[in-house]
């Protein structure tokens, strides 16, 4: 079954001005770097300091139990903890008090009965949290152009065209072993319109090799379609167990919808 | 000792049975949807688990399985359970999450005795990426610490104990079987000798267990299993040909001894060919690429299990194609260290798939299987774990029967390559994926939810339980306990004090904690000083599970002081075939002490004198007193309890009575007898005398020596105070008075004397005594004057009652002071009267 990561609660602004919050304790958070690696970010009331709500959670005076008032980014997988009691690993005991709102940064510690998360950063309470979900979204979207701008600066090849055929590839041209892992390598053919990186080849054909195997090492690598017209990000990818000396797209960001050419080019143009 | 019926009694009334017959009991199987109720959305595809039961302490559980973090955070998550796996939590604590399986491959294990927790996983991020990690307390929720970061390998598959004696021990030696791809003798196993604390790589090296060409690897699976004595199996399938679908494989089985130490340590079971590695079978078509259901078959698997009791007994089971289209699982077994194998299959199982075996501290095997059943859309997946004492008989119970087409996956992977199934003490502990739809039906023995389902309509519900969520694949932790008897003995037996010579008892009580019914064959004693009553319908004695059976136990004191002995319970707990139970009791004797004064004091004649004592037992057991007495007519016991029994660290009064037949001091023996075993007479001096007598005497005086000139016969008058201080003796003080009428021309002489007597009775017990007297006195004559003087004397006295006598006395007194000599004698009737 494929899993993606959508994320609740999101309206992507097409606001790029840098986000200027107000931190708590003191200084200016990292918005970005907080939206990057925190999963959980919500509104809450602090309810018991040096607490937690379930009984897996070492013991320690920076738990907090706190309150989930509003959920403003989550994994859709888990489903909606609004109104529910969360216990909170804080960065600092005392960073705040009994009875305080704040909105919280979080990534995921422990699952039980409820959850247990571990506080990135917070920020002081909003009476409107319109302005942070925009903020929160529009560092989002610049992660992820971050992300793909890496994959771009990695890139070999980048190819705007249309897959025209797929093939296997024999055993004997990879030296793979037998094992429930195997990618099930193939190899497929795009005819170029537009070349974003690199040079055409002669023929106007880019080959590369791609992980057809739904096999839990490569079920989110992409699956191209005969047909697809896309853009590919193509790169000598070298996962350190897999050793192949050949284009390949394997990482879910080496295929773009075409649609997106655009961004691909400005950020080629101007890498982040 | 009690008797019969006190007993009886107590039998009736103690929380005991004694079962008529042997009922049949069944296992007590739990199956648990492990998916915490916080992650009722999930539908993730929860395959390919993995168990750890901490083996000293089962209520510490870890599990596996393909779970992604539930917010995609950079470590997966193990499953955390430490009430025995009754409830869970998803703890992410193992590097390189891939956001929709976690890790890889991953399988887990815990040390014998450190609660050190191991993992062998490949990295979800990366491809065939091998770490080895551990964890000292798993549930502090703290990244685990890796100790090995190797390429190229595939499905590792950890096992682990702990040295308990000899060289090494306390020691965790920890094994992990996996596919060293980088080598085309792939088979390879890591092992530590020494993993728990050491740091990175905390020992850890390969040893290839390939010693045959292969066709270029060896399979994926290498499994290992061990047995305290150091003896270490491994199992993988030696490929010989590597055309998919169907690979050639032989099946072979290698082992190490002294728990594989040295250069070449899975080198101590050797093939037909003189090569390290037994071949159980060979040329054996396995299927690989194709599916089974929606599950992949990959040539995955194998299992292996040594006997607790014998690492000479080895169980295997492998799968290949025995058909054209089947998936057939093979069980066989080695009574020779893996020399030699089964001929036949001891179980054969078609159309199945993830084998996992394991054996309990009883030698029962365990087995569990996934069996796919049924035909299109009616397939099911059967989740089976039979079980058997002899491999030849097997229970079969089905834990899970759910539908193969739904939930529909969309990987390759379904159920997984593997589940596993591992024994501690009797009872087994396994895990499996199956789907998750809340269907009671599907579950025969049963089954809980964590995640909120409504069984009703047999739907998963989200995290607020407000809608539904599709069916997915989940891992279900089962454990099983044996129907095997377990005797309990709830500590020792302390019979107390028992009397030297005498017989005391106590309870035994043998409880049955276990499933099954508890038969007890006999019960021996380490010391003849204590036995075990026979029950009356004898042994053996078969007690249900969760009762008792109250035991005498009787003690027979050969001296005093601490005694103790073992007890030996024979039984059928596999377990406990003999349970030792130490018995401790106390000799003891009776120890008399007669307490109080003897001493009445001073007793008035004219009334009586009493004096309570007490016969004391102050030994450990009861003193038996037969008498108390006092030969005497002045002394009389007035309270006499005896004879009785004088409980230990108690006592019984005596009152003594003294009514003085005779005036004076007077004394008597009393005694007590008794079985006290030093002192079994006790004699008491009873004393108390009567106060001092107040006499009056009067008679006639006659002067003699130079009073005699001047004086003739007179009257005499004495007051005497009498005080016996000995039986013959007294003191008796006078105050006397004389008149002796003058001679002619010669005034009459008055005579006033005080003297100081001695008194000496010559024969105190006739009716008429005869005393003598003598002392000194003062004198005053007038006229006259002072004189110092002495008089002697003898008399009769007759008793009169107890309270008079009367008495006739002489006396003649003579001055030393006056000269001439002044002297003159007394014969006086007199009249005692005692106080």
């Amino acid at each position: 079954m494929r899993k993606s990561l959508p994320f609740l609660c999101l309206s992507v602004s097409g606001l790029l001005s840098s986000v200027q919050v107000q931190a708590q304790p003191a200084g200016s958070p990292n918005l970005l770097e907080w939206v990057r690696e925190s999963r959980f970010v919500f509104q809450g009331t602090v309810r018991k300091l040096g607490a937690a709500n379930m009984a897996a959670i070492p013991a320690s005076p920076a738990n907090a139990v706190v309150n989930v008032d509003q959920v403003i980014v989550a994994p859709e997988k888990l489903g909606d903890f609004t109104g529910r009691e969360i216990t909170v690993a804080l960065l600092r005991a005392e960073s705040l008090e009994a009875g305080q709102r704040a909105v919280f940064f979080t990534v995921g510690w422990i699952y039980g009965e409820t959850l247990a998360v571990r506080e990135v950063g917070h920020l002081d309470a909003r009476q409107d949290l319109g302005a942070l979900r925009e903020q929160i979204a529009d560092a989002r979207r610049r992660n992820d152009e971050q992300d793909l701008a890496g994959r771009l600066a990695h890139a070999e090849l980048v190819v705007v065209g249309r897959l025209v055929r797929i093939v296997p590839v024999r055993q004997e041209e990879t030296h793979l072993p037998v094992t429930e892992h195997d990618p099930d390598l193939r190899r497929a053919l795009v005819r170029v319109e537009t070349m974003l990186k690199g040079q055409a080849p002669p023929n106007g054909l880019v080959s590369f090799l791609f992980a057809n195997s739904r096999d839990v090492l490569w079920d989110r690598s992409p699956k191209p379609k005969v047909g697809q017209n896309a853009v590919w990000i193509l790169s000598r990818d070298e996962r350190k167990g897999l050793k192949l000396d050949a284009l390949t797209a394997f990482d879910p960001l080496d295929v773009q919808p075409r649609e997106r050419q655009e961004v691909l080019y400005r950020l080629l143009e101007s890498p982040l | 000792m009690k008797s019969p019926r006190v007993l009886f009694s107590s039998l009736l009334l103690a929380p005991c049975l004694l079962a008529a017959t042997v009922q049949p009991a069944r296992a007590q199987i739990r199956v648990i949807d492990i998916v915490p109720n916080s992650q009722s959305n999930e539908t993730e595809i929860d395959s390919e688990p993995n168990v750890a039961v901490d083996p000293s302490n089962p209520l510490r559980v870890a599990a596996s399985a393909f779970t992604p973090d539930p917010m995609s955070g950079p470590n997966a998550p193990i499953y955390v359970s430490t009430d025995g796996g009754t409830t869970w939590t998803l703890s992410s604590i193992v590097p390189g999450n891939d956001p929709t399986f976690g890790t890889g491959d991953i399988t887990l294990r815990f040390g014998g005795t450190s609660g050190v927790l191991y993992t062998g996983i490949l990295i979800g991020t990366d491809f065939l990426h091998l770490n080895i990690l551990r964890a000292a307390d798993f549930t502090l929720a703290t990244p685990m610490t890796l100790l090995v970061d190797r390429f190229s390998e595939d499905q590792p598959y950890v096992q682990a104990t702990t040295v308990l004696s000899g060289s090494g021990a306390g020691s965790d030696r920890v094994y992990i079987g996996n596919n060293n791809l980088a080598n085309s003798q792939s088979a390879t196993i890591d092992l530590s000798l020494d993993a728990a604390t050491a740091p990175t790589p905390a020992g850890f090296s390969p040893f290839v267990i390939e010693t045959r060409t292969t066709a270029g690897q060896d399979g994926p699976p290498i499994r290992p299993a061990i047995h305290s004595d150091g003896t270490v199996y491994g199992i993988f399938y030696r490929l010989t040909t590597l055309t998919a679908p169907n690979l050639t494989a032989d099946v072979v089985v290698v082992r190490a001894d002294g728990w594989g130490t040295g250069a070449t340590p899975f080198a101590a079971l050797l093939g037909a060919d003189g090569l390290a590695g037994r071949q159980v079978v060979t040329g054996r078509t396995v299927p690989f690429g194709i599916s089974l259901g929606q599950n992949r078959l990959v040539a995955s698997n194998l299992s292996i299990a040594v006997d607790p009791r014998s690492s000479d007994r080895v169980y295997c089971a492998w799968a290949d194609l025995v058909g054209a289209t089947d998936y057939t699982l093979h069980v066989r077994r080695s009574d020779d260290r893996g020399v030699t194998w089964s001929a036949s299959d001891l179980l054969t199982i078609t159309n199945a798939t993830n084998p996992a075996l394991a054996i309990n501290t009883g030698g029962r095997v365990g087995f569990l299987y996934q069996q796919l059943t049924g035909a299109g859309s009616s397939q099911r997946w059967q989740t089976h774990l039979r079980r058997s004492n002899d491999g030849t008989a097997w229970t079969d119970d089905l834990l899970a029967d759910t539908p193969a087409n739904t939930p529909a996956s969309t990987t390759s992977v379904y159920l997984g390559d593997y589940d596993h199934l591992m024994a501690i003490g009797k009872d087994f502990y396994g895990i499996f994926s199956a789907a998750n739809m809340p269907v009671l039906a599907s579950f025969p023995s049963g089954v809980t939810f964590q995640r909120n389902v409504d069984t009703a309509t047999g739907t998963l519900r989200n995290v607020t339980n407000t809608g539904t969520v599709s069916p997915s694949i989940d891992p279900f932790f089962f454990s099983v306990k044996e129907p095997a008897p377990q005797i309990q003995v709830p500590g020792g037996v302390d019979l107390g004090q028992a009397c030297v010579g005498a017989n005391d008892s106590g309870t035994l009580n043998a409880c049955n904690t276990g499933i099954a019914d508890l038969i007890v064959d006999a019960i021996t004693s380490s010391s003849p000083r204590f036995t075990v009553t026979a029950p009356s319908a004898g042994y053996p004695v078969v007690i249900s599970h969760d009762f008792c059976f109250p035991f005498q136990v009787v003690f027979n004191a050969a001296a005093t002081g601490p005694q103790s002995a073992t007890l030996t319970i024979s039984s059928n707990d596999p377990d406990h075939p003999n349970t030792s139970v130490a018995v401790l009791g106390n000799g003891a004797e009776p120890d008399i002490r007669v307490t109080g004064s003897p001493d009445l004091g001073v007793v008035s004649a004219w009334t009586h004198g009493e004096k309570t004592l007490s016969v004391c037992d102050t030994g450990g057991c009861g003193l038996s007193v037969a008498s108390a007495s006092a030969g005497c007519a002045d002394f009389t016991l007035i309270h006499n309890p005896f004879p009785a029994t004088v409980s230990h660290d108690s006592c019984l009064d005596l009152v003594v009575r003294f009514t003085p037949t005779r005036p004076g001091l007077r004394s008597c023996n009393l005694t007590v007898s008794s079985d006290d075993p030093d002192t079994p007479v006790v004699s008491r001096t009873l004393t108390a005398r009567t106060p001092p007598f107040f006499s009056l005497h009067a008679g006639l005086a006659n002067p003699h020596g130079a009073l005699h000139g001047v004086a003739k016969q007179g009257s005499t008058f004495n007051l005497d105070l009498v005080y016996p201080f000995r039986p013959r003796w007294a003191w008796d003080v006078r105050l006397g008075f004389s008149k002796l009428d003058g001679r002619s021309g010669h005034p009459d002489t008055d005579l006033a004397s005080l003297s100081a007597n001695a008194k000496l009775t010559l024969n105190p017990g006739a009716p008429v005594h005869v005393f003598l007297n003598a002392g000194l006195g003062l004198y005053h004559f007038d006229p006259g004057a002072f004189e110092a003087g002495g008089n002697v004397g003898f008399g009769l006295k007759v008793p009169v009652g107890r309270r008079f006598a009367l008495e006739a006395t002489y006396n003649y007194h003579s001055t030393f002071t006056a000269a001439p000599n002044l002297a003159l004698d007394q014969v006086q009737l007199g009249l005692l009267i005692s106080f």
